[in-house]
């Protein structure tokens, strides 16, 4: 039971992380998009 | 002893064969002498002992028939032919059997111009033989020459043709001129120290050797030893512009390339500068046509590269969320509260969890967990 606790514990960091990265790109492409002629 | 002629009364009759032998012997009595004259009606066969020509004196055309040993003809390697003067060195000889007198030709020699041909032709054979017409002698020329040299005679309509030529193709070309006597006995000489002196011109790369044509005469000096000798020794290329198709002076055979005139001379050694324009013009459209596809076809290319590579972080994101997605509903199908959910029971002591009930004891403590909450509880029963 612990070692699955553990399991959701690292799938919600993990969702946590790939949110991020997401929200990362798009605030980069919005930028690129801003920066082009 | 001469021939007995028949006798009628008081008259002496002679045979023709002891005629001709009378006269035969008669005329071998006379000496060997050189006799000069023009050569037609040559005629030499394989199969025949002699070789048979008539001897024609140019001035009121008189003639003479001659016979000369085929092996004898044939080793004096002579390039006679119809109009060719020579000295027949022979003895007159009268021919039995048909009556007709002609000289026994022992040797020829070609004189006037065939002389000087047969000179020419040897001198030919010899730089031949050196390598000197060689096509691997022949150096190229130059592309765009810094200065020209131009040799030629004093006064020359060749001069002017050169200059008028290189002029209109290409102005800026810089000649530097060397006039010199191109004919008569000081021309070899004249010509072998001025083509030195163009050569060692600063800046000279290329000589051109131009003369408008002339008797055969006034070319005689373009295939004069030396000046053969000094074209092939001149450290620059040289064109040979003499200007005489009919007999090649050798002065055309040993230079590095060779014109008909001195305005296909200017030809040869500088490019027109109108065609270079056109040809730099047509260069330059290519290059811009060629340079604007290739930036075009590298934009595009780019266009492609930056929107993959806008595409790219998000798809790797969706990707590793589709994994980490799969990998949770593997996660959920193996937990232990689903089970716990059936009506299932986690037993453990302080052990840990309870597979087998053997471990266990009348009165051992354990902790149940279930889906929702737990207890603990004491075993009243062991069971097998």
């Amino acid at each position: 039971v612990a070692l699955w606790e553990r399991g959701e514990q690292l799938y919600r960091h993990c969702v946590a992380k790939l949110d991020a990265a997401q929200g990362r790109i798009e605030e980069l492409g919005s930028k690129v998009r801003e920066a082009q002629p | 002893v001469g021939p007995e002629p028949l006798v009628y009364g008081d008259r002496k009759v002679y045979t023709v064969a002891a005629f001709n032998r009378g006269v035969a012997s008669w005329v071998a009595r006379l000496p060997t002498l050189w006799i000069e004259g023009e050569v037609t009606e040559l005629r030499r066969q394989e199969g025949w002992q002699s070789v048979f020509f008539t001897l024609k004196d140019p001035g009121d055309g008189a003639c003479l028939g001659v016979s000369m040993p085929r092996t004898g003809f044939d080793a004096l390697r002579l390039d006679v032919g119809d109009g060719d003067r020579v000295h027949v060195f022979g003895r007159p000889e009268l021919y039995e059997a048909r009556g007709v007198f002609r000289l026994r030709a022992l040797g020829i020699e070609p004189v006037g111009l065939g002389a000087i041909l047969a000179g020419i032709e040897r001198l030919k054979r010899k730089l031949a033989a050196e390598g000197l017409f060689a096509v691997e002698r022949k150096r190229a020329l130059p592309l765009f020459p810094r200065r020209i040299g131009l040799l030629t005679g004093t006064d020359a309509a060749a001069k002017r043709d050169f200059l008028t030529a290189v002029a209109a193709r290409f102005p800026a070309a810089q000649v530097v001129v060397a006039e010199t006597y191109v004919q008569g006995p000081s021309a070899p000489a004249a010509i072998e120290g001025a083509l030195r002196a163009l050569a060692g011109e600063p800046g000279v790369d290329v000589i051109v050797l131009a003369r408008g044509g002339g008797s055969f005469d006034d070319l005689l000096p373009f295939s004069d030893e030396r000046v053969v000798r000094a074209l092939a020794a001149s450290r620059v290329p040289v064109v040979s512009a003499v200007g005489h198709e009919q007999d090649t002076p050798l002065s055309d055979l040993v230079a590095d390339a060779r014109a008909s005139t001195p305005t296909a001379a200017a030809r040869l050694v500088v490019p027109d500068e109108e065609e270079l324009r056109e040809r730099l013009e047509r260069l330059r459209e290519r290059l811009a046509n060629d340079v604007g596809r290739i930036v075009e076809r590298a934009q595009r290319d780019l266009a492609a590269d930056r929107d993959r590579l806008a595409l790219a972080p998000a798809l790797l994101v969706e990707r590793k969320r589709a994994w980490l997605d799969a990998a949770a509903g593997r996660l959920r199908a193996l937990s232990p509260r689903a089970t716990l959910e059936r009506g299932y029971a986690i037993v453990r002591t302080d052990d840990g969890v309870v597979r087998s009930a053997a471990g266990l004891g009348h009165g051992a403590r354990v902790d149940v967990e279930l889906a929702e909450g737990g207890f603990g509880a004491r075993v009243e029963e062991v069971r097998g």
